[in-house]
Parts: structure tokens; C-alpha cells; sequence
């Protein structure tokens, strides 16, 4: 199986913080992978080292076998990642559709000529656009929202829209930043059906969550973080007893 | 009530678009005198202008005081080549498109890096070195005394001496870059930059190259200050370097500001609403500052997108066709 991604000895330094130490992961096509830890174990560092936005301080990162430690972080996406953010970043004053078909920009390639003069290419090319944006909002349950201002929708949906626009890419590797974060019970389990149901679709998925309920019901793999290190890697139930792992929650309820 | 007028505006904006520009078309039949079309022909001038801005400042969200550099860059670069050496206004207007594409190229790879208020106060910077080289580069542009007897625009032989001929030209240039301007704005590339006036950060995440998006649109916009600075500078025969200041690129900000961010309609309400005016208060020329500075602050508290600016007529259009489904 192919190996989609795999970073190894990741070390980020801000001065004297640090804030991951000797990471290493591999993630195989198909796979659905879960980052848990405790509030500033390193997660989202993490994926900020993986899309680019961190330079590392030692180690590489290596997508589709290709070493990407440090690029652009517009050029890493550009190889087939698609993510979400831990803060929504929704295009406030655009449509639902419009957001998902901007994230298809780069799948297309009309340019001036064509736009300006309505060229038979640009119209096949923005009617494709149009019609996989729809089907990516229909796998969300919200192509009712879709020409609704995505500041108008309601949490839940904003979640599913920003996951929806990952997608548009057909990436190689999904990247979730805290999806459930802020979902009710009725919400989540949704997700997780969703989750799953992208999974059979073939995509390969790293996320990054705290309710335990939906990585346990989701992940295949789970890595532990905890102050930068990696404490513990396996499967559900592995990580369920490992005691390096309880104790680092200590005090977090189980849901 | 407000609700319905739009609704009546989106469903029929092709309608409404032919009959201003059939207004437009039959305006110097009903008022020929020569300041009147003058007046005329300046609004829709700066309409074209704002239309460019529009794109940058508007759509894309990066605001720019450059805009006289560019007008300015492409009226001396016509007066120069007209006056030297004779090229007949396609040649010219070519050039001048050329010229300012070039250098808001040159610009951009300079600075397109920088955001928000940094990258405004470079294009301030900017318009004010592109003056002081008009000024002083004498044996190019001869400084201060400027250029002047800048021959009328010919196309092909045909010249157009009338005011009305000059008024009907502009019309044409500015219903093509109204057209472009639309047609862009509603494609894949006009997505991405209005993508980048929202999130950045998340536009990057789509593997979408930012830097390039964002100096193409200053490029863009470039050409069409350019184009119309060449228009200027045929048609006002005399240039110098008083005329582009950053005091102009200030003023064009506000005619995008007060008609309607990221809005065609918006953008001519803005200019030809702000052209007539100082011309209506002409006996107030001492307040005008004074109004301007007056009407900047009211939009900015209360509408800070412009007049029209929060109004986009397609999402209304799609909004109509969804409740129209549901019946």
C-alpha cells in the first residue's frame, strides 16, 4: 500500500519551548489515523509542521515521497492535501457553493481568455466545478445550504462546509483539525458517520480530536502526544488500557 | 419594499445594464453643451478607473493609493509617444496598457508579499516616486512645465476632434472593461480573489498560489488606469505632473469606498456621483475637502461597505430561485 505520508524525527524549537520532540509518523493510503493528547501536547504544531506553516527544526516530512519540509504551505496543499482548521476559516460573504468551488480552483485551468470570452472550455470547466461542488455538499447532508452565505450557517454546518471544501481537491490525505470541537451528542454522531463514510470512499484521514467517543468510533490507529512526545501509538483498544496514556489524562472524563 | 427593488434589479439586470448604457447613448443628444459632456465624460473616465480599483481594493481587500501612479504612468507614456513621435491611439493606448502593467508587475514583485496597511502605505509611496520621476526626469517628460499640444485621438486616420466623438469613445472603453471587469469577477479567478479578501490563510490551504493571484489583479488594474490615463491625456491635449497625485489616488478609494465595495453598479454610483459633485459644488470649492472628509466618515461608521456594497445580484438571483423551487 502506498505510503502517503511520513514525517520522521520532527523536532520544533520556539526558542526554548519544545514543542514537539522526535516525531515520527506514517500514514498508508486508506488509513484513518487519530492525534490525541492532552491541551498543548503539540497537535496542532503538528499539522502546522505537516502543511508548512512551521519550518522544523529537525526532521522531514515527506508526502507521496516527496520531501516537503519548509515548503510554501500553498504548494504542499497543491500535492493533495486538503484540510480544516481548529478555528473556522469559512469565506464569511461567499455561498456554501462558492466556497466549495474556489477550492477547486486548482483542478481547473481556464484562464483569461477563456473566462473573457466565454470560451466552450471555461463553460464545460465551471459547470463540472459547479456540479462537484454539489456532490461534495450532498455527501455533507448541506446542499440545502448551498447558496447560503456561509456566515449564515449554523455551527454544525460551518463544520461540515469547511470539510466539504477540503475535499474539492480529491486529496490524497485529509487533514481534520478538531472536526467535533463545539458539536453536541446528535452532531458528532453524525460526523462519525460521515468520517466513516469518506473513509469507504477511499480517502486517507488524519485528524486531530478530543472526544474520545468519535476518534475511538472512527480511528483504526491512534498516537498519544503529550508535552511534544509521543507516549503511546496503536489501536483503540490499545491506547483504551495503556496506562502511560490514562495517566496522562488523568482527570479528563471518559464520554 | 427595499427587498422587492432588488429582487426586480437581480432578475433583471441585463435589462437594467441596456438601458443605462441606451441613456448613455442618447445623453449628448440631450445636452450638448461642451461642459456638460466634459463633466460627462470625465465621470464615466473615473468610472473605468474605479472599476480597476474596485477589483483590488474591493473584491480582493487590499487596499491601494497607487492608482494615480498607474493613470499617471499611462498618460505620459501617450502624451510621449504622440507628441514625439506621431503613433496613431491604438499604438498608444497599447503601450500605455503595456507600460502600467509593467510597472504594477514591478511593484507587485516587490511588495505583493506585504499585507493590509503595509502594503497600502508602499502604493502610497509608490504613486509619490512615480510623480517625483514625472517631474523630475525633464528630458523625458519636461518636469514641471509639462507636456502640452498633445495631439487629439485617431484610430486608424479617423480623428475625433468633437466632445461628443471623445464621449462616445470613453463609453465604449468603459462598457469593455465593465464587460471584462463582470465576467472576470464572476469565474474561477474572480472566486479566488474575493477568497483572498476573506481568508488568506485558508485560500493557501487549497493548494491556490496567492502572491501570483494578487499580482495579476494589480495588473489588471493597472492596464485599465493606463488605458484610461491615455484617454486623459489625449483628450485634456495638456499633462503635467500636478495632475497625479496621491491626493487623486486617495479620492479614487473613496468613489470605491462610498459607491460599493466589490460592485460593479457600486463602482459607477461611487465615481460619477463623486464627479459631478465637486462640479455641483463648485461655488463650495474651499469645503470640499471638508464634505469629502465628512462623507468618509459617515460611510465608514454607518456603511462601511459603500452604498452598495453589500448587495451582490447574483446571490439574490439564486436566492429567488431557490423560493421558487420550494412553490
Amino acid at each position: 500500500m502506498t505510503l502517503i505520508l511520513k514525517v520522521s524525527s520532527v523536532t520544533q524549537k520556539f526558542g526554548g519551548l519544545v514543542a514537539l520532540n522526535e516525531i515520527n509518523l506514517e500514514i498508508k493510503e486508506g488509513e484513518i489515523i487519530g492525534i490525541i493528547g492532552p491541551n498543548g501536547a503539540g497537535k496542532t504544531t503538528l499539522f502546522n509542521v505537516i502543511t508548512g506553516y512551521y519550518k522544523p527544526t529537525f526532521g522531514t516530512v515527506t508526502l507521496l515521497g516527496e520531501d516537503v519540509t519548509g515548503k510554501a504551505p500553498y504548494y504542499i496543499a497543491s500535492l493533495g492535501f486538503g484540510r480544516t482548521f481548529q478555528n473556522i476559516r469559512l469565506f464569511s460573504k461567499m455561498t456554501s457553493l462558492e466556497n466549495v468551488m474556489t477550492a477547486r480552483t486548482i483542478r481547473t485551468n481556464s484562464n483569461f481568455i477563456d473566462i473573457i470570452f466565454q470560451t466552450q472550455k471555461n463553460k464545460k470547466e465551471e459547470a463540472h466545478t459547479k456540479e462537484y461542488a454539489e456532490y461534495l455538499l450532498n455527501i455533507l447532508n448541506i446542499y440545502n445550504y448551498r447558496y447560503t452565505l456561509a456566515s449564515n450557517l449554523p455551527y454544525g454546518s460551518q463544520r461540515k462546509l469547511e470539510i466539504a471544501r477540503a475535499l474539492a481537491i480529491e486529496p490524497k490525505l485529509l487533514l481534520l483539525d478538531e472536526p467535533a470541537a463545539g458539536m453536541n451528542e446528535k452532531e458528532t454522531d453524525e460526523l462519525t458517520e460521515i468520517t466513516n463514510k469518506l473513509s469507504g470512499l477511499g480517502y486517507t484521514i488524519l485528524l486531530i480530536e478530543h472526544d474520545m467517543k468519535f476518534v475511538m468510533n472512527t480511528c483504526k490507529k491512534i498516537s498519544v502526544l503529550n508535552y511534544g512526545q509521543q507516549i503511546a501509538f496503536g489501536t483503540p483498544n490499545q491506547i483504551r488500557s495503556n496506562t502511560d496514556v490514562i495517566e496522562a489524562y488523568l482527570g479528563k472524563e471518559e464520554e | 419594499m427595499l427587498n422587492k427593488a432588488l429582487n426586480f434589479c437581480a432578475v433583471n439586470s441585463r435589462f437594467i445594464t441596456f438601458l443605462f448604457f441606451l441613456f448613455a447613448l442618447l445623453f449628448p443628444v440631450f445636452f450638448k453643451t461642451p461642459y456638460t459632456l466634459r463633466v460627462a465624460t470625465m465621470s464615466l473616465m473615473f468610472t473605468m478607473i474605479t472599476l480597476g480599483l474596485n477589483i483590488v481594493t474591493g473584491y480582493m481587500g487590499q487596499t491601494s493609493f497607487g492608482t494615480a501612479a498607474f493613470w499617471g504612468i499611462g498618460a505620459y507614456t501617450a502624451a510621449i509617444l504622440t507628441t514625439r513621435f506621431g503613433f496613431s491611439s491604438l499604438i498608444v493606448f497599447l503601450s500605455a496598457a503595456i507600460t502600467a502593467g509593467l510597472a504594477s508587475l514591478f511593484l507587485g514583485l516587490c511588495v505583493l508579499k506585504l499585507k493590509g496597511y503595509y502594503l497600502a502605505i508602499v502604493t502610497l509611496g509608490f504613486c509619490e516616486i512615480v510623480r517625483l520621476i514625472e517631474l523630475n526626469w525633464m528630458s523625458l517628460t519636461r518636469g514641471p512645465l509639462g507636456i502640452m499640444n498633445i495631439p487629439i485621438i485617431s484610430f486608424f486616420g479617423v480623428k475625433f476632434k468633437s466632445p461628443t466623438e471623445n464621449y462616445y469613445l470613453i463609453l465604449i472603453l468603459l462598457a469593455i472593461t465593465t464587460y471584462i471587469v463582470s465576467k472576470l469577477m464572476n469565474s474561477r479567478f474572480g472566486r479566488v480573489i474575493s477568497s483572498i479578501r476573506e481568508d488568506e490563510i485558508a485560500t493557501q490551504s487549497m493548494g491556490i498560489n496567492t502572491v501570483s493571484y494578487k499580482i495579476q489583479a494589480f495588473i489588471i488594474y493597472a492596464i485599465i488606469c493606463g488605458v484610461a490615463g491615455a484617454f486623459y491625456a489625449q483628450y485634456m491635449r495638456y499633462i503635467d505632473p500636478t495632475m497625479f497625485t496621491a491626493n487623486q489616488s486617495i479620492e479614487m478609494v473613496i468613489m470605491v469606498i462610498f459607491g460599493g465595495m466589490a460592485s460593479v453598479p457600486g463602482s459607477y454610483l461611487g465615481a460619477i456621483f463623486l464627479t459631478v459633485l465637486p462640479e455641483l459644488l463648485r461655488d463650495l470649492l474651499e469645503y470640499r475637502m471638508l464634505i469629502y472628509g465628512f462623507i468618509m466618515v459617515i460611510m465608514v461608521t454607518v456603511k462601511p461597505e459603500g452604498l452598495l456594497g453589500n448587495i451582490n445580484l447574483i446571490h439574490i438571483k439564486q436566492q429567488i430561485s431557490l423560493d421558487l423551487d420550494e412553490e
